[in-house]
Formats: C-alpha cells, sequence, structure tokens
C-alpha cells in the first residue's frame, strides 16, 4: 500500500512536472506543415508527395520519449494547454529567403539528380560525388552549396526567432531536415544512419 | 681479371667437346659467381670467318635485387671479337623472362675492356610497361651512366610495371589515385656503385588524367614537360627543374586552372641535403600567363619552414581574385566581386613569424550583390606577427554601404603582433558628415578569429540626405552621435552609448544597437529607440498628415530588423504627460488617422463640424506591438468597445477618435500610412 501511494504520488508528480514541459513543447507537427508549405515552394510541384506519417509519433519523437507515460500525457492535458501553437513562416524576412532559395534550386536541381550533392542529416545540403561535377564547374557547385547552407541556416534561425523562439532553431532545423528528405525527388541523395541513401 | 673473380663451382659437371679444333661446348649444371647462380648453364662457341660466335643459355638465373630471378635466358652473338684487352660484340641478342618484366627480347651490343673494368653496353628493344625502349649503358669500373629514351608509355602500365619494386607505403598510396596518359622519358643518369651522382631528365606527359578518390585532386588532358637536372655531391643535391603544363584542365581542391586559356611554368633550382631532408629553394618563378607572377625562396623542410619569400609582381586582381583568392573565401562575403585594379604582395617568413605587404593600385571593388562598393583604392596594407611593426596607408575615393555613400578616406595605422590600431584618427565621409574615429583595433591572430573594435563620433548628417538615401519620407534634422565602442566579435557588430538624432526638434536616442552577420543572408538588427519631445507640427507637415500641433514622445522597444525591414518591435507614442503645449488637430489629421485605422474619410464633412478647422485634445497616441505581421494595437485609454488614439480634451468643440480592431495586418497598415486613401474607422464626435 505504502508503495502504491509512492507510486501514485511519483506518477502525479512526474505528470505535473511533464505538463508543464509539454505547454512549451516545440510545435512539431505545425513545423512540419510549415517545413512542407516552404519545401513544395523552393522545390517545386516536382517534390514527392509528402509521405503519410503519423502525426502523434512525431510530436513524441520531439519530445524524445517514446514511454507509455508520455503517451499518456498526450490526453490528459486539456486542449487549451496543449494546443500547439501555430509557426508563422509569413514574414518578409522569411520570403525573401525564400525566393533567393526557389531561384538557386535551379540550378541546384541538376546536381540533386546527377547525386553530385545530397541532403544532409542536419537539413543542409553538401557536395556528395565532386568527380559528376566538370572541374570547370566545382567551385560554382561549391559557392552555390554554400550560399544554400548559408540561407538554410538562416531560414530556420528566422523562423524561430519570428516566432518568438529562438531557442527552438534546432527543432525546426531537424523538422526540416526529414521533411527535405521526405519531399525529396526519386533519384536524389540523402544521408542517413551515417550513409548515403538514394530515394 | 680472372684472378680477381671468386668463382666456386658446385657440383660441377662438364663436358667439353671438341669438334675440327672450331667448336667449344661446355656446360655447367649449377654455378657460383659473387651475386650471381645459375643452373644448367650452357656455352656453344665457335670460329667463324669474323671471329667468334657465342651461344649461352641457362635455364635459370638468380640475379641480385631487383631483378631477382630470370628464367629461360638466352645471350647470343655471332660477332664477338676477342683481343687482347679488349672484347666486343656488335651484334647480340638476349632474352629471358622475368616475373615482372616478363618475356624480354633485346638486342645488344658490347665493347668491352675488361682488365681496365670498362664496357659501353647498347640495348635495343627493352619492354617495358608494353612499350619497347633503348639504354646505354657505360660502366667504368665502379662508375656507370645510363642513358634511356623510351617511346609514349602507358602510365596505367608504367604503374603496373613498377607496383612490385614499390614499399607497401607506396603502394597504398597509389591504391587512392588513378591515373591515365602517356609519358615519354629521356634521362642521362651516371653514378658510381650504387649512388647516383648526376641524372638529366625530361619527362613529357600527355593527356594526363589523374584523380584521387575523394576527387579533390584532378586533372584532365594536361600535357606537360618536366625538365630536371640534379648533381649529387656527398648526398647534397644540386638541382634545377623547368616545368610547362599548357594544355588540360586541373582542379586541387580549391584551385582550378585552365592550362589551355592559363597555361603555367616554374623555374626553380635549389639544394636538398639527402641525410637530414633540408631543402633549399634558392630561386623559384612561377609564372600563370595573365594572371600571376611569383618569385619566391625557401629554406627549410616539409615539415618545417625556417625561411621563406613570395613576391607576386604587379598583376590585375580581377584575375588574381577569380582564379586564387574566390575559391578560399565561398561562402562568405567577399565571395562575388568585380574587381578591377591592380596588386603587388611581399610576404617573408622566418620559422612562425612573418610580415606580410600589399600594394594597391587604383583598385574598384563592386559585391555582385549590390550591397558594397569601393572606388579607387590606392596605398599598401601590412600585416605581421612580428612584434616589429608593419605601417599600412590606405585610402578610398569614395564607397557604398548598402544605400549609404562614403566619401573619401585615409586608413593610416600599424600593425604589431596581429594587432593592428590607427596611427591617426580616421575620418569616413558618410553624407554630409563624419564617423571620426579615434581608436580603431583589429585582432586577427587566426582564420575565425578576428575581432575589432572602434570608438568615435558621428558628426552632424542631414536627415534629409538619409531619408533620400534609404526611401523613406523626407525628414528633416540632424543624426549625430558619440560612439563609445563599437565591436566586432563571433560576426556580431555591437555598439555601445547611444546615437542621437535631432528629429522634429526632439530628441531621438538609438541606444543598445546591435548588427548581426551585415553581409550575410539576413542580416539583422536590433535597436531600442526612444523618441523625446518631437514637435507635432512639424512632423505632420513632414507627412502632410494633416497638421497636430502638441508634443509626442514615445519609444521603440525590442526593435528588430531582419533584412532591413522592422519585423519585431513594442512601440509607443503619445501626447507627454507634462505636455503644457498647445494641443490642437486639423480635420485633415483626423482625416487621415481615421484612414489609417481603416475607416472611411470625410466623416467630419458630413457633420456640422466641418465648419471648425481644427479641435483640441487632451492626449492622443497609438502602440503598436509587432509579431508575426501582425500589430497589436492600442491608444491612450481604453474607450468602450475600443481604444482612444485621439481622446478630446479642452474647450468644445472637442473629438475623440476611437480605434476598435487591436490586430491590425503590419503590411496593410503600412500601405494605409503610405496611401492614407482608404475609410472609415470609427469616429465618435461629442
Amino acid at each position: 500500500m505504502k508503495q502504491l501511494k509512492w507510486f501514485t504520488s511519483s506518477f502525479m508528480t512526474l505528470m505535473l512536472v511533464s505538463c508543464v514541459t509539454i505547454n512549451i513543447y516545440f510545435p512539431a507537427a505545425a513545423a512540419e506543415e510549415a517545413a512542407d508549405r516552404i519545401i513544395e515552394d523552393v522545390w517545386g510541384p516536382e517534390t514527392q508527395e509528402k509521405q503519410q506519417e503519423p502525426e502523434q509519433q512525431s510530436l513524441i519523437n520531439n519530445i524524445g520519449h517514446t514511454n507509455i507515460a508520455v503517451l499518456a500525457l498526450n490526453w490528459m492535458i486539456s486542449p487549451t494547454q496543449a494546443a500547439e501553437p501555430d509557426l508563422n513562416i509569413n514574414s518578409p524576412a522569411i520570403n525573401a529567403i525564400q525566393a533567393k532559395m526557389k531561384i538557386r534550386h535551379a540550378n541546384l536541381k541538376t546536381y540533386y539528380s546527377s547525386g553530385a550533392i545530397g541532403l544532409t542529416v542536419n537539413g543542409l545540403v553538401t557536395i556528395r560525388d565532386a568527380k559528376s561535377i566538370p572541374l570547370k564547374s566545382r567551385n560554382a557547385v561549391k559557392g552555390l552549396v554554400a550560399d544554400e547552407n548559408k540561407d538554410r541556416n538562416a531560414l530556420y534561425a528566422e523562423i524561430a526567432r519570428a516566432n518568438g523562439h529562438p531557442e527552438w532553431q534546432a527543432d525546426i532545423q531537424s523538422t526540416f531536415a526529414r521533411r527535405w528528405v521526405s519531399k525529396a525527388s526519386s533519384g536524389w541523395w540523402y544521408q542517413s544512419g551515417g550513409s548515403w541513401k538514394q530515394k | 681479371m680472372i684472378t680477381r673473380v671468386l668463382c666456386s663451382l658446385s657440383m660441377l659437371l662438364f663436358l667439353v667437346t671438341a669438334n675440327a679444333s672450331d667448336n667449344i661446348k661446355l656446360s655447367i649444371g649449377q654455378w657460383s659467381f659473387e651475386d650471381l647462380q645459375a643452373t644448367n648453364l650452357q656455352f656453344d662457341i665457335n670460329l667463324t670467318a669474323k671471329g667468334l660466335a657465342l651461344y649461352a643459355q641457362a635455364d635459370s638465373v638468380q640475379l641480385a635485387a631487383p631483378i631477382g630471378k630470370i628464367t629461360k635466358l638466352s645471350v647470343q652473338c655471332d660477332e664477338l671479337i676477342l683481343l687482347t684487352e679488349t672484347f666486343s660484340c656488335t651484334s647480340g641478342k638476349l632474352s629471358f623472362y622475368q616475373a615482372e618484366l616478363g618475356r624480354q627480347k633485346i638486342a645488344f651490343k658490347i665493347d668491352a675492356e675488361p682488365e681496365k673494368d670498362k664496357y659501353k653496353i647498347n640495348l635495343q628493344g627493352v619492354s617495358l610497361a608494353s612499350a619497347n625502349f633503348a639504354a646505354t649503358v657505360f660502366l667504368n669500373k665502379k662508375n656507370w651512366r645510363l642513358r634511356v629514351n623510351t617511346p609514349k608509355l602507358k602510365i596505367t602500365q608504367l604503374i603496373k610495371a613498377a607496383t612490385p619494386y614499390l614499399q607497401e607505403q607506396q603502394r597504398a598510396i597509389l591504391e587512392n589515385w588513378q591515373a591515365q596518359g602517356n609519358i615519354k622519358l629521356s634521362a642521362d643518369i651516371a653514378g658510381r656503385n650504387d649512388k647516383i651522382n648526376i641524372a638529366t631528365i625530361n619527362l613529357v606527359a600527355t593527356s594526363i588524367n589523374v584523380t584521387d578518390t575523394m576527387s579533390r585532386y584532378v586533372s584532365e588532358n594536361v600535357t606537360l614537360e618536366l625538365d630536371v637536372e640534379a648533381k649529387n655531391n656527398k648526398h647534397n643535391w644540386q638541382w634545377q627543374t623547368d616545368l610547362i603544363i599548357d594544355t588540360g584542365q586541373a582542379y586541387g581542391e580549391p584551385i582550378f586552372i585552365d592550362f589551355d586559356v592559363t597555361p603555367v611554368s616554374l623555374h626553380a633550382t635549389g639544394l636538398w641535403q639527402q641525410t637530414s631532408g633540408h631543402l633549399v629553394i634558392s630561386t623559384a618563378e612561377f609564372n600563370q600567363k595573365n594572371v600571376v607572377q611569383v618569385v619566391g625562396d625557401f629554406k627549410g623542410s616539409f615539415a618545417k619552414i625556417e625561411q621563406l619569400n613570395i613576391k607576386i609582381a604587379k598583376a590585375k586582381v580581377a584575375g588574381l581574385y577569380d582564379h586564387w583568392l574566390q575559391p578560399f573565401v565561398l561562402g562568405t562575403a567577399v565571395d562575388s566581386l568585380d574587381l578591377t585594379g591592380t596588386a603587388t604582395l611581399d610576404y617573408h617568413q622566418t620559422a612562425d613569424n612573418y610580415h606580410l605587404s600589399l600594394a594597391l593600385q587604383n583598385l574598384f571593388v563592386s559585391d555582385t550583390l549590390n550591397r558594397f562598393s569601393v572606388d579607387d583604392v590606392n596605398g599598401s596594407l601590412g600585416w605581421t606577427n612580428y612584434d616589429h611593426p608593419m605601417q599600412s596607408n590606405i585610402g578610398w575615393k569614395k564607397a557604398i554601404v548598402y544605400a549609404i555613400p562614403l566619401g573619401q578616406s585615409q586608413f593610416q595605422a600599424q600593425t604589431v603582433s596581429s594587432s593592428l590600431t590607427l596611427t591617426q584618427p580616421w575620418d569616413i565621409a558618410i553624407f554630409d558628415g563624419q564617423l571620426k574615429i579615434n581608436k580603431f583595433a583589429l585582432y586577427r591572430p587566426g582564420e575565425q578569429q578576428e575581432k575589432w573594435r572602434f570608438d568615435g563620433r558621428l558628426t552632424p548628417i542631414s536627415m534629409e540626405q538619409v531619408s533620400a538615401a534609404l526611401g523613406w519620407p523626407l525628414l528633416h534634422g540632424k543624426l549625430a552621435g558619440v560612439i563609445p565602442n563599437v565591436s566586432y566579435i563571433d560576426k556580431h557588430i555591437k555598439v555601445d552609448g547611444a546615437l542621437t538624432v535631432k528629429l522634429f526638434e526632439g530628441t531621438t536616442v538609438i541606444s543598445d544597437l546591435q548588427l548581426d552577420q551585415p553581409f550575410g543572408s539576413l542580416p539583422q538588427l536590433y535597436a531600442n529607440i526612444d523618441l523625446k519631445e518631437m514637435n507635432l507640427s512639424i512632423l505632420s507637415k513632414t507627412f502632410d498628415f494633416g497638421e497636430i500641433s502638441g508634443k509626442l514622445a514615445g519609444k521603440i522597444q525590442g526593435l528588430r530588423l531582419a533584412n532591413w525591414r522592422p519585423v519585431q518591435f513594442d512601440a509607443r507614442f503619445a501626447t507627454p504627460q507634462n505636455d503644457k503645449s498647445r494641443r490642437r488637430i486639423s480635420q485633415k489629421a483626423i482625416d487621415s488617422l481615421t484612414k489609417v485605422g481603416g475607416g472611411v474619410g470625410g466623416a467630419l464633412q458630413r457633420s456640422f463640424l466641418r465648419f471648425f478647422e481644427d479641435f483640441s485634445y487632451q492626449r492622443l497616441g497609438l502602440s503598436c506591438k509587432l509579431h508575426n505581421e501582425v500589430c497589436e494595437m492600442a491608444g491612450v485609454g481604453e474607450a468602450k468597445n475600443g481604444y482612444y488614439i485621439v481622446k478630446g480634451g479642452g474647450l468644445p468643440p472637442r473629438i475623440n477618435v476611437v480605434g476598435h480592431t487591436r490586430r491590425v495586418d503590419w503590411p496593410d497598415l503600412i500601405n494605409r500610412l503610405k496611401t492614407v486613401s482608404e475609410s472609415s474607422g470609427p469616429v465618435v464626435i461629442e
């Protein structure tokens, strides 16, 4: 009986603490939607259809737990408390970066397709197969990659700042990292588990 | 000679047969001679009209490394002439099989003076790397000389032929490379015993395609000619080399050279101490046509620089930048420049201390993204990590940073121990004022560790010019300020202290100014702004808003500009609490306020109040908290279902302007402010 009381009080304490955590958690689903909107705009209609991924799962992944306690917490929180804040991506600064990335994509697309560049695990791009780039174009492609990464980093930071949570930058970046891969066209390369894989 | 030979015959089985005295046959089962061992050796000597004919063969012969064992040896000489002290063979044939060299069928000639240990051997048809070539060997006691002329050899075959003779480490390196192409080699090498004394080598390589596994170093269809001369004096190699590459392309991360367009040549002389590994390059002249000429010298080893001098003769900056600078700065603010002008460079290094002097002549710099430009830069920059100072004196005629024009300026400084400080105050003309920099200090001990700071003051700048340049409505007033400290650390520019702007007879103080990555993808500017005692009459006239008299004060807290556009702030403007001035607002101003508030103008004209030109008010004010493109608005007090933007007071007729919309779309609000054209917010007239 004593153990049961201890367990119950510990569980309640855990839940209370967790409730506070959940209240400020990163809006994973909103971030994915935001990422998808930007990616679809930057990459254009040729990107693959959004893959069906259980929303609940992505939320849990972002919290970083997969245990039953967290699942239990999800329904215990009132709608107001748990309501995911919307993630605004419509600001002149974000639009400006997005526009630059969209223009640049016209040049990058060939190199995604040839496998010369690939998507990194941290939401950036890198030169994957330099051999497939003509010598004369090597530095031009390196420049494109550097500019793209500068813009991507700026984009992730600006989304976080614009939404009043600069500390979300890493979460936004990892969300984008998943979505870039998810929406990559067939034949494009991406990093996964320490190696390159082709879609 | 024979007496000096250590000859042992073990298991000797021999048979000598004489046939009419003109034929001798000798068979030896096993024969050992210094480093040479043979099995089943047979000699057949015939007397001919021209002299002797020799035929010898052996099942196998064991030679010293690197040749090792050869099998099926056959030596034939149809014209062997034996004299007292000499013998010669004018037409010989040698054939054998060796594992790495394969089957060899070589024609040879020998002139020998055995008593003097002198031999001259000509070889024709030596097969190596799928090609046949000729060689001449001179032997004089312990001295020797080898002349070789090869036809075109395929590099792949050459590597294959050479691989067995390479060390494990060398093989491992070769495995990381792919090489194709042809080389043609002429070599004249002389030595004594196993040492080379003089080597003269000419190598012509064509269609060279080389790449490492990571493709970081690649050549495509390169043609080069290399001449090397080297003399060895007690393990000190005096050498000279000439290299010309005039065809093909090469990439050595991150440098790319198209040799068809900009062929390169290198001439160098020096000394290499074989035992210590010490290298002296007495002179090195590198020339890339139409791009750069570099001369230099070097002392040290591959691991350590003792002394290095490099001098770049006057070169066009555009070519230097495109070929040698831009590849290293990709992704930075200076990775896309248009340049004209010339530069010379001197670099001296002794051990870990260096100094560098860069002179610029008529340099024009223009950022292709239109972020900045500098015109007509002249002067010299000195940089050193020594404690011996180097001077810098450089100036430009004009420059532009974003839309801000900078006038002529001269920069005088000195560098000591990677730290640069001004020797004269640095004045930079900005619009009609000046940024007077008193103390500037730059510290750059390493690539990513640059930081600088300065303090100074800004002499008055006309806001008319600022507003015109920045595309703002025409503002009157002066911008000036004392800048106690501006610092650049970790790519952030931070301005301590405050800038003051005399605007509309009031004072605007800009503080906590911080600029992040000013030339980055998304420049960020942060500031807090405090506005005091602004004369509304002048302000309202400036913006053609309709006249309002009175004072206005305000604060813009937490201002953030991203890409030079406001994205976040908390702004409040209102009549100061202790304002004693006359406060009147005109019909036009009320109309304008109404339109800005999203309402329809002209409400006053439709009432009896149209007969009054203006109205007294107690307070007016507006606040906007901008976040996510939405302005959370409030006024100077709460009203029924809204907030007061203008609260009437004083003698009647009084007028209240009440806003009802709390959340306003920011771009929409800006458009309304610009056009003041739409209509009717609720106007309550009392």
